[in-house]
């Protein structure tokens, strides 16, 4: 009896654990009578509301600044450095021999071969309202103090360049305070971006090579070096959109936010499997040649206008939604937003908002400008969906 | 020995799936799903001809006045098949189900006894996938489309039978349709610029329905049985809305059983549908072809004698039978060849049956292979 309640155990525990009903379909004539249909269209009035906002990062905030030329504008660095001491190391100076300056290089126009970038003495009252227009006469020959060639192979990292002491001689008449400024080769056009001091506070140094008076009375080198205790960037102007026209990107950066109008019966009840950003651009995108403009779109956790949180951390979700605009591109753009039009069924208290931002904001002049809903070339949605599959039984 | 009575009651509630549902099919995919056979393992190895007369079958209330101590029976089958259909075929498709249980018991000192007992009426559990391309934004996109429900419409019947006379038991029931099914749909793009879609619901089912029954042992040889069975509607739910409403068949059953000798007894059920009501439905929404009526008739001849005569009885069966849907003019068909025997343990206190059945369904373009085993337990305490 033991024996015969053991292998009826078996038998069933073998046929209990089988499951697999899972198989290609006969269709049409043994598929479920389910059509899954995949709708495209175009929704004109799709956009309202939209403004642009500027100045979410300003030049001296932005942790990149753009040396550049030949494109919307020339853009030049400034840099005020910390006071050098008296002394070295508790030595009277006896005479500066010479400074070497050394900067961070982060991007740079790749076709541009022989890359200069200009050294000049600025004023060291410079600060972060200085404007283009005021140190553009500090930026002549006679305030030169050097070239720094940037080998093409070096596309990043420190470059530096040593220049005499004597071009630095009214250091002492400055409060010990050195102030430079960086210039785009003026032979080229192109872009180079230098770390700021906000990006590390380390990025730029000024360094001293001097003979100094030892305890002892006999001459000696030595040398010290001081940070940067200000930086930004300068440019000459750009021209401001028209009134019809948006923009996102460029210094200080602006945004824009969106709103959309899309109709229930697609993004309450449908499946959105694709929605597309399509914008008409007003002009070239500007900003140096070579660059790109970074363009992004954000969703909001709430709309309370241009200073909406966003949904999602920024870093999370920069990879989505994007375009890659080269300057001076004049064609439309298409910017993939189904990963936030996708959310709203589910999450209808969502704001059906977006910004539209640069991934660099604040660290170039690359700017982005199209038309806004308010002329016939108004940006518009094109949305790809799946309405619900299931109705009854059949 | 009650021991291992209560070690394979375990065993059987362990291994049985939670839901009550049926052997899957090819054509269970059609229409409102596939009819489910609420009888238990003994009677299945028997081709069904004993349906009318087995307690622990709910397709005659009168058998419940068979019950004459309470007792519990719980039933797995699990089903192996292929199918094919035109040029496409599939093999190797395999499920384990609790189509049917049932506890019943006697009144004390009265010739009335009761059982509640579920069943599957429908079965609606598939799992499909196909590939197509689709051509959006003027650009042609791989898709894969896999498209699955698992439920079905559960019978929950409530039973009186009294045994008028000795010779004579009536029955009625009450059946409490409900249930439901689980579906879903996925899609995937093979282009990353699509998000794949992936839609879920619950189907809820409910509806009433009422069956009455007559045994009659005419001669100690020779037993008949007759019953009638009528759902009313099939209410189809999503969420807190009516999708849909079908109108449920009227079902006729009969049955014959003859002992020539003890050791030998032959038995015959025939059950007749009538699906009319539903056709109208489907038809106006466009479904599946539903046929008017399906016969069902099932013989089976037991060798060995009674369950309670301490010998293993041998149970040889055959079974015709009509399927309801079809995505054609063609009602399909269903043969099935069974065979079976039972154990009993604890001095009739516990029973184990075992059936196993070859099933060849075809009809719509289609042909279905199946094998099912089935088990059952009763247990008497």
């Amino acid at each position: 009896m033991a024996k015969r309640h053991a292998w009826l155990s078996v038998a069933l525990l073998t046929a209990a654990c089988a499951e697999d009903v899972m198989a290609p379909g006969a269709c049409p004539d043994y598929c479920p009578a389910i059509n899954i249909q995949v709708l495209d269209s175009i929704i004109p009035g799709s956009i309202e509301r939209d403004s642009s906002y500027r100045g979410y990062v300003d030049p001296h905030e932005a942790i990149r600044m753009e040396v550049s030329r030949g494109g919307v504008a020339e853009s030049r660095v400034v840099m005020r450095f910390f006071p050098f001491p008296e002394e070295i190391n508790s030595d009277s100076i006896v005479a500066i021999d010479s400074f070497q300056i050394s900067l961070l290089l982060q991007k740079r126009s790749a076709d541009v071969s022989d890359l200069e970038l200009a050294i000049f003495r600025l004023p060291p009252g410079v600060d972060t309202a200085t404007t283009f227009q005021e140190l553009d006469p500090f930026f002549q020959d006679s305030t030169k103090l050097g070239t720094l060639v940037v080998p093409d192979s070096v596309t990043g990292g420190t470059i530096s360049a040593v220049f005499p002491g004597a071009l630095l001689a009214n250091l002492t008449a400055d409060s010990m305070v050195a102030a430079i400024g960086v210039a785009f080769g003026p032979a080229l056009t192109g872009f180079a971006h230098l770390a700021a001091v906000d990006f590390v506070d380390s990025a730029t140094t000024l360094a001293r090579f001097a003979q100094v008076d030892t305890a002892s009375g006999e001459l000696a080198e030595a040398s010290d070096s001081v940070r940067v205790e200000m930086d930004t960037y300068v440019f000459s102007e750009v021209p401001p959109p028209d009134p019809t026209v948006l923009a996102v990107g460029g210094a200080p950066a602006a945004r824009v936010l969106m709103r959309t109008v899309l109709p229930a019966d697609i993004v309450d009840s449908a499946h959105v499997v694709r929605a597309t950003l399509l914008l008409l651009p007003a002009g070239p995108a500007l900003g140096a040649p070579g660059d790109t403009v970074f363009v992004r779109v954000q969703p909001l956790a709430t709309d309370v206008g241009p200073k909406s949180p966003f949904l999602n951390a920024l870093e999370d979700t920069l990879a989505l939604g994007k375009a890659d605009i080269p300057v001076g591109a004049l064609e439309p753009v298409r910017i993939e937003v189904t990963h936030i039009v996708a959310q709203w069924r589910d999450n209808p208290d969502l704001p059906r908002t977006f910004i539209l931002m640069t991934q660099f904001e604040g660290q170039s002049l690359a700017e982005f400008r199209f038309h806004s809903s308010e002329g016939i070339e108004s940006p518009i949605m094109q949305v790809t969906y799946v309405p619900p599959a299931f109705t009854g039984v059949r | 020995m009650m021991r291992k009575a209560l070690v394979s009651t375990l065993l059987i509630c362990c291994t049985i799936p939670a839901t009550s549902q049926a052997q899957s099919s090819v054509y269970g995919i059609l229409g409102l799903g596939f009819p489910g056979r609420p009888i238990g393992t003994r009677t299945r190895a028997g081709g069904g001809g004993m349906a009318m007369f087995d307690a622990r079958s709910v397709l005659n209330p009168a058998t419940v006045a068979g019950f004459q101590r309470i007792s519990v029976a719980v039933v797995s089958g699990t089903t192996l098949r292929n199918y094919t259909v035109q040029d496409s075929t599939v093999e190797g498709l395999s499920d384990t189900r609790s189509p049917i249980g049932i506890i019943g018991g006697n009144l004390r000192r009265t010739p009335v006894s009761f059982a509640l007992s579920y069943s599957t009426y429908l079965e609606r559990t598939y799992d499909v996938f196909t590939e197509d391309t689709v051509v959006i934004r003027s650009e042609p996109i791989a898709v894969k489309d896999r498209i699955s429900e698992d439920g079905a419409v559960v019978d929950i019947r409530g039973a009186l039978g009294v045994r008028v006379t000795s010779w004579l038991s009536v029955g009625g029931g009450v059946h409490v349709l409900s249930g439901s099914s689980k579906r879903s749909t996925r899609r995937e793009f093979s282009s990353p610029d699509y998000f794949d879609v992936l839609d879920t619901d619950r189907l809820v089912f409910s509806g009433l329905g009422f069956s009455a029954g007559v045994l009659a042992s005419l001669d100690p040889r020779l037993t008949v049985a007759a019953a009638i069975r009528s759902d009313g509607k099939l209410d189809t739910g999503l969420d807190s809305s009516t999708v849909g409403e079908f109108d449920l068949p009227l079902s006729y059953a009969a049955g014959l059983t003859i002992a020539p000798v003890p050791a030998i007894r032959l038995a015959t059920t025939a059950i007749m549908t009538t699906w009319s009501g539903v056709s109208a439905d489907l038809a106006a929404i466009g479904g599946a072809n539903a046929f008017d009526h399906t016969w069902d008739v099932g013989t089976g001849l037991e060798l060995g004698g009674s369950s309670r005569s301490g010998r293993v009885p041998l149970l040889l069966g055959f079974r015709y039978a009509e399927l309801p849907f079809s995505p054609t003019q063609e009602q399909p068909t269903e043969l099935s060849f069974s065979g079976g025997t039972n154990f009993v343990f604890a001095n009739g206190r516990v029973m184990f049956d075992l059936s196993l059945e070859r099933i060849l369904r075809d009809g719509g373009r289609a042909e279905e292979r199946a094998w099912y085993l089935s088990f059952s337990l009763t247990v008497s305490p």
